[in-house]
């Protein structure tokens, strides 16, 4: 049984934002619907992501990644109430979409804020959307040659964790459940790296198995282990996501303590 | 079609109009919730970073004065307080309506409600919201054998039974409630307990977090519990002389109430005053925000007002004032219960810039297209239209059921 863990090493992010991209393509989101983000510190106005701190000349900013921590303790877990949200053996946390009532306990509980509800059909909010930006294509979904298994031209099959439905392009699902990262569990069990992880240009994102001493994970942690850190550590969740602090000296761009 | 004209018979015209309103707002509330289940949740003010809103703490609010009615009604036999007994099948009613309603109020916070079976289906017990289920079903089961017992002198009063029968079946009734009692109270108390614990265990959420939540759900359920008893006495049995000694109780009771809940609320905000950080940002929100209005005025001058009443005033009028005023205060406080809980995340990442430490909250998505930003780490949150007219429908509709019940079943001349 592996032990899934993910790296994201902030010396080595360029703060490019390719894994929110590839994420919200791969899993079909929404528009406004993300599972994992980037973002830089200081940008607090509305529309501009990617402003600075502090007072001239020593302007700055670092790059702040949220994403699902999979947590060993997971309150959202704890909190379900009708098992929807369940942890695998191999330490994903996912939700079975066909079993959530969305009470939204579990975004109550959640100390990250990693968690997305679908307020809306998600197919509705993508036509929405390109009505707004007076797009001359509206939305219809790809003619469905295997309608049946769900497919949609261009994204991936269902994927069933023991009958528990824990993929489906986000963009199929109907409103009123919650969603959030589910570490690409239609690819790890095929034996892929999580989408993320994939494209990442500066490759600061690295998933990979903790029982394994030879594995990605296991030697970046032992080589950088006693700087590693994770988020909300004294909340006793157990976060599965480590994050390796900026060690170089602090330049324009800033340093990541924790 | 007889029993039916003698039940109309028994209400005034004014009565007719008002139930007559009621039942209009609460199909308007059907309506809107029927929209809402059309467009989904999108058409409320909640989002990803506010998940619960007013369908919430309202949930809360009707918790809390369901509570109310098994506490007085068995605190009737338990502590042996005589001169309430005319009020306990009422109380009981109350508690009866209420916990139903307050389940009834989950369900428009749902997105899938026609999933809710899961609840029973696949439950999981390490989740309050599963005990929470479990205690409100066997505390409306209660309160519907309290409600039974307490109806059947009733019933033969109704029937013409003569003098000496009724008084055996009365004092039957009462040996029952006294053997349930002992039951009931503990579930009355229990019901609000786990519903704030729902709250209580986030360890996230500073603002619930912690073991001063349970007690303080409770003190405000005394409050708007022994409101809704207090007030529907007034309304259905009237102003009576030979019940005036048990609105006075229930006047004490009330102004008790008051008291410890204030006192519960101070105590917890001079503590968090002291030591500052996220509590200072509760603060800020309670008392300097928008939220100024139902902490200042809802909380504290509208829930004084009903005490100054409760103490000096003790007459019909000054009596329901009291207790509607009290209604709304603890409504208030319920309403309360959900901003400073989002809107303080603890989830921050600090880093150094040009040698100065500095400290980011890690922002939250949004999860709509309406506004031209999409990552947040504070949302305004005001309820929707809809959420208004859904809430204030539940809120007729129990009003309506409790009022139309509570003249059926005890409205005769006793």
């Amino acid at each position: 049984m592996p032990k899934w863990a993910m790296v994201i090493d902030l010396n080595r992010c360029t703060g490019c934002r390719t894994c929110m991209v590839a994420c919200a393509m791969w899993h079909g989101l929404p528009p406004g619907v993300f599972w994992t983000t980037v973002k830089w510190a200081g940008s607090n106005v509305p529309q501009a992501d990617m402003a600075t701190i502090g007072d001239y000349p020593s302007l700055g900013s670092y790059p702040i990644h949220n994403i699902c921590n999979h947590c060993d303790n997971a309150p959202c877990v704890k909190v379900c109430p009708v098992n929807a949200t369940y942890k695998r053996d191999d330490g994903m946390v996912l939700i079975d979409y066909d079993k959530c009532i969305g009470c939204r306990y579990c975004m109550s509980a959640c100390p990250y804020g990693v968690r997305v509800f679908l307020w809306e059909d998600p197919s509705r909010t993508i036509s929405d959307a390109l009505r707004r930006v007076k797009s001359p294509y509206p939305y219809k979904q790809a003619p469905d040659s295997m309608a049946e298994q769900n497919y949609i031209y261009g994204y991936p099959l269902d994927h069933r964790d023991n009958g528990r439905l824990v993929y489906r392009p986000v963009l199929k699902l109907r409103r009123g459940i919650v969603t959030k990262c589910n570490w690409c569990v239609e690819r790890v069990d095929k034996g892929l790296k999580p989408v993320c992880v994939e494209v990442c240009v500066g490759r600061a994102r690295i998933f990979g198995d903790l029982s394994d001493p030879n594995s990605d994970v296991s030697r970046m942690l032992a080589e950088k282990g006693p700087n590693a850190v994770r988020r909300l550590e004294h909340l006793g969740t157990e976060p599965r996501v480590y994050y390796i602090p900026k060690t170089s000296k602090p330049r324009i761009l800033g340093e990541v303590t924790s | 079609m007889a029993w039916l004209r003698v039940q109309v018979a028994k209400f005034t015209r004014l009565e007719l109009t008002i139930i007559a309103i009621l039942l209009i707002l609460a199909l308007l509330g059907l309506i809107a919730w029927g929209y809402q289940l059309s467009q989904g949740l999108i058409v409320t003010n909640m989002r990803n970073i506010f998940p619960w809103g007013l369908y919430i703490a309202t949930f809360a609010f009707l918790v809390g004065t369901a509570a109310g009615g098994l506490i007085v009604a068995s605190s009737v036999y338990l502590l042996n307080i005589r001169e309430l007994k005319p009020l306990a099948p009422l109380a009981s009613l109350t508690a009866l309506v209420f916990v139903l309603a307050a389940m009834a109020m989950v369900i428009p916070d749902l997105g899938r409600p026609e999933r809710i079976y899961y609840i029973i289906l696949s439950p999981n017990f390490t989740s309050l919201l599963v005990w929470d289920f479990i205690v409100l079903v066997s505390y409306a089961v209660l309160s519907l054998i309290h409600v039974y017992i307490g109806f059947k002198p009733y019933a033969a009063k109704m029937r013409g039974l003569p003098e000496h029968e009724v008084k055996v079946i009365e004092e039957r009734s009462y040996r029952l409630g006294r053997l349930l009692s002992p039951i009931s109270l503990p579930f009355a108390v229990l019901i609000h307990t786990v519903t704030a614990w729902i709250f209580a265990v986030n360890a996230g959420r500073p603002w619930w977090y912690g073991g001063f939540l349970a007690p303080s759900f409770i003190a405000a359920a005394l409050v708007s519990g022994s409101a809704i008893v207090l007030l529907t006495s007034l309304l259905i049995y009237g102003f009576r002389d030979e019940l005036k000694q048990a609105y006075n109780t229930m006047a004490k009771i009330l102004g008790m109430a008051i008291l410890i809940m204030l006192f519960l609320i101070y105590q917890d905000y001079v503590v968090r005053l002291w030591w500052g950080a996220e509590e200072h940002q509760i603060l800020s929100i309670l008392f300097l925000g928008r939220l100024w209005v139902t902490t200042i005025i809802g909380e504290l001058i509208i829930i004084l007002v009903a005490f100054i009443l409760v103490v000096f005033v003790r007459t019909k009028a000054g009596l329901t004032l009291a207790s509607i005023l009290a209604l709304i205060g603890v409504y208030a406080h319920r309403f309360n219960l959900m901003e400073p809980a989002y809107n303080v995340l603890i989830y921050k990442v600090s880093g150094v810039v040009g040698g100065v430490k500095v400290e980011e909250i890690v922002p939250v998505v949004l999860g709509d297209m309406k506004h031209t930003y999409w990552l947040v780490t504070y949302w305004p949150y005001f309820p929707s239209i809809i959420e208004i007219i859904i809430t204030l429908g539940w809120l007729s509709g129990t009003a309506l059921v409790l009022y139309t019940l509570a003249k059926i079943l005890f409205g005769g001349k006793s």
